[in-house]
């Protein structure tokens, strides 16, 4: 069942050089309880994504186009009241740097018992109690002494436990991750992958998780969606798409990573470079990259088609009849 | 570097009160630096008495009057513009020039330099600079040269400090690193590395001041202290008018006092506005 | 093997961090704690650990960018640490650093030329038309056209912000390169072009690199061996491909368990390690591990485990493997 649907989604910013098209028509559904890689490199469009989602951008930008529909209301059309009711409340978002996002005046127990007073989910035994609760939930030692610290007092790893908990405590529907675990060190980082497999699975959590480390999704997604220069190129079922990747963008990637026992040989690279998101896109935005491109590339976007039931990818080269 | 000066000046132009004040402050230089061609009276401006009109109320032949010698004040205040707003950037690029490599220096190099220079700007900053600047003209005698040196001598601390602080921060940027682990001499290092990138701050808080300047060099000239007669700046004019003031002859000091007034308020709203431009986290309150 | 190049010996490294209203009590933080290993020519040494192991302190120690505490570090037979700082800035020619983040290790005003010129500029007497030929013929080697050397930092993407890091790096024909985290800013695919421009240079150049980083699976494409630090020592240091086939340090068991592999089949055990690195202020006695390690024993609370080698060029600090050696 869908929960979260994003179609047609485009977004622009205004800067001094022109306008920058950041989000050029994407189209993804994160379905309930899932976890959803959304993955790309810089300037794909996935934080802007995520933002778009939680109608957080900055002011110079703006939803040109699309809608997203969260449990049949579309978002972008909702008052800035009614936004703010379900943003924390029933979508919330946890950031790279937990350290901005908690305020550093309280304690980490008086921020999630303002959030439970403020969103009166329910729920069993005095907001102490259930604070409590949540911060053993997400795994913190001593959860008694826990609520009475500044955010300053913990680790990075401790803090984005705390921002996770915090954003668990109005049992939101679903969670956007954006790059949680891009400030943490390795072993930490998968303390925290560990704690959302759990949230998933404990709590039938819906994740967007927004990232570009290929790994992380491998390990942590049952559903991915490759973005690049503002627009889906493949998504599907994640045992799929790495298992035999069909848009020659997401073979690079997969190609470019260094693997064990492959010391010393030349990695595979993708030759060029990502187009300037000034520039307006006719056709494939990967055609000057792309090792196989056709005169068609160049010309006319090509649409997402089936691979197979599980997977769909944006690539001419899936249209072509097959020789074998 | 390029984009931060053409986006700067893109943010710029979105501040209508910066682009205001920065069309006044034009005007106002163009009309003293070209006031010998643009006004019929150049050599009243100059100090030239004309005894058949004193006192001559605002009217369509002396727009703002004339004063007890006669003198077309239109002309008076173009001249003078010369000498007040001469005065406000040479007391600014005055300090500037003293007090940024001193600052530099102390904060890059750190320890007893810092430590010895921060007391001897303590020390100057203890005195209300006012008073400090008429001790120091007074003493070296009353001049207009005199006058700027002695407000830039109260002066270059702010700059010392701001350029220090610049600076520390500034020295942890990896980049300074880098050059020494080339081998690149510290001399070479603050003058390539670090100088360049404290200068857009010390630039903002350069157009913030010459409007204060502009307006204690006038005081200076007030109490006899800076422009010497023949010549006039603006403070001269609002002294020589004032007693007339009570009198009825009101155009004396207000128009200077208004001249003052708006320059130095520009001044305030250009430095706001660059100080605004030049901060990407600020830009967003535009 | 031949001598090696760089050999480093009991180094350490102890800052003072003033704490306190007025800063007088001074906290000892403990960032490099007894760091030895060498370096042959024309080999490359990978440096693993997570943030606050000592790995940037030890970067900037080997170049003295900051004075060690203690231990010595010879470079081509010189003692580094005796050289007066006229010396040491001469020797700078030979030992060059390419640091993680490039749009922060390239000052923002400088052009590209202006910015690879510089070691020319500061270390030989060339003409500007020699400096500008020889620019040319370095930013072709890093792969970039003239056209750069016009350009600023804002201007370039980060692979070819780090392009230019390392032009800079290579003008005076350095021996040895350390590379403090060179691709960890940088995309995937622009990961990849930069891991191969360095394994390019190092076989024409015969370049010794020393390689520090965060992330496995790119230390071991680079690297012949790799040492692995944990809270300021060397736990682990044998061969790139026996870390990944046979680690025996508990903490590198995690570590590799820990990096997440591109491939959803892929079913493995994972270690979760509790908690986070200790403060380097208080380090727990003994082995610094025993406060995460899944294997502690009590003996590890009380004793540091000297080092032992437990194969051929394979080294281990830990007492599991004590009784056996």
């Amino acid at each position: 069942m869908t929960i979260l649907a994003i179609e047609n989604l485009h977004v622009e910013f205004s800067t001094p050089f022109g306008a920058v098209y950041a989000i050029r028509g994407i189209d993804f559904t994160l379905a309930k309880g899932d976890i959803l890689g959304l993955v790309g490199e810089t300037g794909c469009g996935k934080s802007v994504t995520g933002r778009s989602i939680m109608r957080l951008l900055d002011d110079n930008a703006r939803i040109t186009g699309g809608r997203i529909v969260f449990e049949d209301v579309d978002l972008l059309r909702l008052t800035d009241a009614d936004m703010h009711d379900i943003r924390g409340n029933r979508i919330a978002m946890i950031f790279q740097d937990p350290a901005t996002a908690l305020n550093p005046l309280f304690t980490i127990g008086e921020q999630i018992m303002d959030v439970l007073r403020a969103h009166q989910s329910n729920g069993h035994g005095g907001l102490k109690v259930r604070a409590m609760r949540l911060l053993a939930d997400v795994g913190l030692p001593d959860p008694a002494q826990m609520m009475n610290v500044y955010p300053h007092q913990l680790s990075g790893g401790q803090q984005q436990r705390a921002m996770i908990a915090l954003s668990l405590a109005a049992d939101p529907d679903v969670i956007i991750a954006d790059e949680p675990t891009t400030a943490l060190d390795v072993t930490i980082q998968a303390q925290i992958l560990d704690l959302l497999r759990k949230l998933q699975r404990e709590r039938a959590i819906s994740v967007l998780l927004i990232t570009h480390d290929l790994g992380i999704v491998a390990e942590t997604c049952q559903q991915v969606v490759v973005l690049y220069a503002g627009r889906v190129v493949e998504k599907g079922a994640v045992e799929a798409i790495f298992a035999s990747p069909q848009h020659p963008y997401t073979r690079g990637l997969l190609a470019a990573l260094p693997r064990p026992g492959s010391r010393g040989s030349d990695l595979q690279v993708i030759a060029g470079t990502v187009p300037s998101g000034l520039e307006r896109i006719a056709g494939c935005a990967f055609a000057p990259r792309c090792d196989y491109v056709m005169d068609i590339c160049r010309r006319q976007q090509p649409a997402l088609s089936f691979i197979n039931s599980a997977h769909v990818s944006a690539c001419y080269l899936h249209e072509m009849p097959k020789d074998d | 570097m390029k984009l931060e000066v053409g986006s700067t000046l893109w943010f710029l132009l979105r501040d209508r009160a910066a682009v205001l004040s920065a069309v006044f402050l034009v005007l106002v230089a163009l009309s003293a630096v070209f006031a010998p061609l643009l006004s019929p009276y150049a050599a009243q401006g100059m100090g030239e008495p004309d005894l058949r009109s004193k006192f001559v109320a605002p009217g369509i032949e002396h727009p703002f009057g004339t004063d007890g010698l006669g003198r077309d004040q239109v002309a008076r205040l173009m001249f003078g513009a010369r000498r007040s707003l001469s005065m406000g950037l040479l007391v600014v690029l005055a300090a500037i020039a003293i007090g940024t490599p001193l600052g530099l220096i102390a904060g890059y190099l750190g320890g007893w330099v810092d430590e010895a220079l921060m007391r001897v700007t303590d020390v100057f900053l203890a005195f209300p600079p006012l008073l400090l600047a008429i001790a120091i003209a007074a003493a070296l005698g009353a001049s207009y040269v005199n006058a700027v040196a002695a407000i830039a001598v109260t002066w270059w601390p702010w700059y010392a400090r701001l350029a220090r602080a610049q600076t520390l921060s500034v020295r942890e940027r990896a980049y300074i690193e880098a050059a020494r682990g080339i081998g690149v001499r510290h001399r070479v290092i603050m003058r390539r590395h670090v100088l360049p990138n404290i200068l857009t701050p010390i630039v903002v808080q350069g157009t913030l001041d010459v409007g204060t300047a502009i307006l204690v060099a006038a005081g200076l000239s007030f109490i006899g202290l800076g422009t010497q007669a023949p010549y006039a700046d603006w403070g001269v004019m609002i002294s020589d008018g004032r007693l007339y003031f009570l009198s009825g002859r009101w155009w004396l000091s207000t128009f200077p006092g208004l001249a003052i007034f708006l320059t130095a308020m520009a001044f305030n709203f250009l430095g706001d506005g660059v100080r605004v431009a030049a901060d990407p986290r600020l830009r967003r309150t535009l | 093997m031949t001598e090696p190049l760089l050999s480093v010996h009991d180094l350490s490294m102890v800052y003072l961090r003033r704490a306190g209203l007025f800063g007088r009590r001074a906290q000892p933080i403990r960032a490099l704690n007894g760091v030895n290993f060498t370096v042959g020519a024309g080999e490359t040494l990978g440096i693993v650990g997570e943030s606050g192991c000592g790995k940037s302190t030890l970067a900037r120690c080997l170049l003295r960018l900051l004075r060690p505490s203690g231990g010595g570090i010879q470079f081509d037979g010189e003692d580094l640490l005796a050289l007066k700082n006229e010396d040491m800035r001469m020797m700078r020619q030979r030992m060059q650093m390419v640091l993680q983040n490039p749009f922060s290790s390239l000052n923002p005003r400088l052009n590209g030329f202006e910015l690879v010129a510089e070691p020319l500029r500061t270390h030989t007497m060339m003409s500007r038309k020699e400096m500008v030929d020889r620019v040319v013929t370095l930013l072709a080697e890093v792969g970039l056209s003239a056209e750069f050397m016009s350009r600023h930092p804002h201007q370039l993407s980060g692979g070819q912000a780090q392009r230019i890091a390392l032009a800079r790096a290579l003008a005076l024909n350095p021996d040895f390169i350390v590379l403090d985290e060179p691709t960890s800013a940088l995309d995937v695919s622009v990961q990849a072009q930069i891991i191969n421009l360095l394994l390019g240079l190092q076989r024409q150049r015969g370049l010794t690199y020393l390689f520090i980083t965060h992330d496995l699976s790119v230390v071991q494409h680079i690297s012949d061996r790799i040492a692995v630090m944990y809270l300021g020592k060397i736990v682990e240091e044998t061969s790139s491909e026996a870390i990944f086939a046979n680690p025996q340090h508990p903490y590198t068991q995690a570590l590799l368990s820990s990096t997440p592999v591109p491939d959803p089949a892929a079913k493995r055990q994972r270690i979760i390690l509790p908690g986070s690195v200790p403060s380097a202020t208080n380090p727990p006695a003994g082995c610094a591990f025993h406060t995460r390690c899944p294997q502690v024993m009590d003996i590890c609370r009380m004793r540091y485990p000297a080092s032992r080698l437990v194969a051929r060029n394979h080294r281990v600090s830990c007492h599991l493997y004590e009784e056996s050696a």
